[in-house]
């Protein structure tokens, strides 16, 4: 397989190709598999989102709307990384061209938002300046966390804050957590410490959520230290530490909305978490019965609905049509699934039962057969 | 698999599906083939996680870092090996688990 870099879209594709094969080899074990498995998930986006995407994206260009504005429409850089898994599969009803277009503009739009390594290659997702951390550490009173009893209080607290929102932005954006959250940093500071920033977004969204409608609250920011920890965010906005976090926690900031919304008192934080538990069980209480392909169409909406702020700007409406409704009720995956599906279990199944010492080489022979693969599905006919 | 460090003793409850979560009680080891959003009730009760499935950026592994408490994956057949009311002893930090007699 040869791609040269004589075209800067095709180097764009390649990149973005090459992001998604290293996640689909990395130690993980399985792709995700609640509530549907997340591949049959890219399958349906496929077919139904990737063409709108495109047009949106091509609408707003035509309009005279840079690409860092329609990125920045965006929220997050992570959501658009996240978009690289369409090549998981042929988007037919593109032309290549079309799809090589959009990749390109995909990765094109990373750099207005992640100052360097826009792939966090090297496990920094680096969305402000040091001129901006610091502006921050001075703006906002971070709460230094002692050894007593209400300092192992609120890392618990914190602790459970982040775990609980995490789930349930997971279960909202049906298992692309990408789209309800930005982690960034970690930002080295003074001492060896590091600050993390933790943007949980898009918390209230009744349009696709009904039981949200009466959350009071759209977002939670938080601004933590921590010491003796290395943190690691990737290109999907995974998280990776080298220990538990609370324990490690130094200093901490909660926010509600936006960083001048801060919370004052433990107490305060306390009631936060009561918030977010609360919702987190009535979305538990909602999907409890909900069939494949209730989260199916959840997933199609979620997606859409990401693209609001685009279609307000060209006054369309968001909300996927009928036929794209009609369509996942009455298809289900296809050859192509299962061929990539075979693709990615044949390479799993020789890890597994390979000696480390030769993962390696399968995992060099895996990535050149996927990238064959996923590169095909982008630029091929 | 050890994935989020630290070391707990406890007693074993397996969660196979969201019925399970009603009786899990605080600072139980929560066992299961893998987790997920429904079983949030019991992951922020539970002492530690061990689940059959897994690595280190899966979803137990994620959550677990972030509560800070232990969790070891990629455990076969984990919800069948031990028992509900089981003592045990999960170390993170060596991605084993332990029978505690």
């Amino acid at each position: 397989m040869g791609i040269r870099g004589s075209s800067m879209k095709t180097n764009k594709v390649y990149n973005a190709c090459k992001t998604d094969a290293k996640h689909i080899l990395e130690d993980r074990g399985l792709p995700p598999m609640w509530p549907l498995n997340v591949v049959d998930g890219m399958w349906y986006l496929s077919k139904c989102y990737a063409k709108e995407l495109y047009l949106t994206v091509k609408k707003l260009k035509n309009k005279g709307l840079s690409v860092e504005k329609i990125a920045k429409l965006f929220k997050g850089p992570s959501r658009i990384s996240d978009l690289f898994h369409l090549d998981q599969f042929p988007m037919d009803e593109l032309k290549p061209e079309e799809r090589t277009e959009l990749f390109s503009d995909l990765v094109s739009m990373l750099p207005h938002f992640r100052k360097r390594d826009i792939f966090c290659e090297k496990g920094r997702n680096v969305l402000l300046t040091t001129k901006e951390v610091e502006q921050i550490l001075i703006k906002y009173p971070l709460t230094t966390i002692t050894d007593n009893g209400n300092g192992k209080k609120l890392k618990r607290i914190i602790g459970k804050i982040n775990a609980c929102t995490w789930l349930y932005t997971e279960l909202i954006t049906v298992a692309h957590h990408a789209y309800g959250h930005e982690f960034h940093g970690p930002y080295p500071l003074e001492n060896g410490h590091i600050l993390v920033m933790r943007e949980y977004y898009d918390l209230r969204i009744p349009e696709v959520w009904l039981f949200t409608k009466d959350l009071q609250f759209a977002k939670i920011i938080l601004m933590e230290i921590y010491e003796d920890v290395e943190i690691r965010f990737d290109v999907f906005n995974h998280t990776e530490s080298t220990a538990s976090l609370p324990q490690n926690l130094k200093r901490v900031l909660v926010a509600i909305d936006n960083l001048n919304n801060y919370l004052s008192s433990i107490e305060e934080i306390e009631q936060l978490f009561e918030s977010i538990k609360s919702l987190s069980d009535k979305s538990i209480e909602f999907t409890k019965n909900f069939s494949y392909k209730n989260w199916v169409n959840k997933l199609i909406e979620v997606h859409y609905y990401s693209l609001k702020p685009h279609k307000d700007i060209l006054e369309e409406d968001w909300r996927p049509s009928s036929q794209i409704y009609e369509f996942i009720k009455n298809n289900d995956v296809d050859e192509e699934y299962h061929k990539f599906m075979g693709l990615v279990g044949e390479i799993y199944q020789r890890l597994m039962s390979s000696p480390p010492e030769e993962h390696g080489r399968i995992k060099e022979d895996g990535f050149k057969k996927l990238m064959e693969r996923l590169i095909g599905n982008v630029m091929g006919g | 698999m050890p994935v989020s460090s630290g070391v707990a003793k406890g007693k074993v409850k397996i969660v196979l599906s969201p019925a399970d979560v009603g009786s899990f009680k605080d600072g139980e080891i929560l066992v299961a083939p893998l987790t997920n959003p429904h079983f949030t009730p019991a992951i922020l009760k539970a002492i530690a996680i061990v689940t059959e499935m897994g690595g280190v950026l899966s979803h137990p592994a994620i959550v677990a870092r972030e509560l800070g408490i232990p969790c070891v994956t990629g455990v076969p057949n984990a919800t069948k090996i031990l028992e509900n009311g089981q003592e045990a002893i999960v170390d993170g930090n060596k991605g084993i688990v332990y029978e505690n007699k």
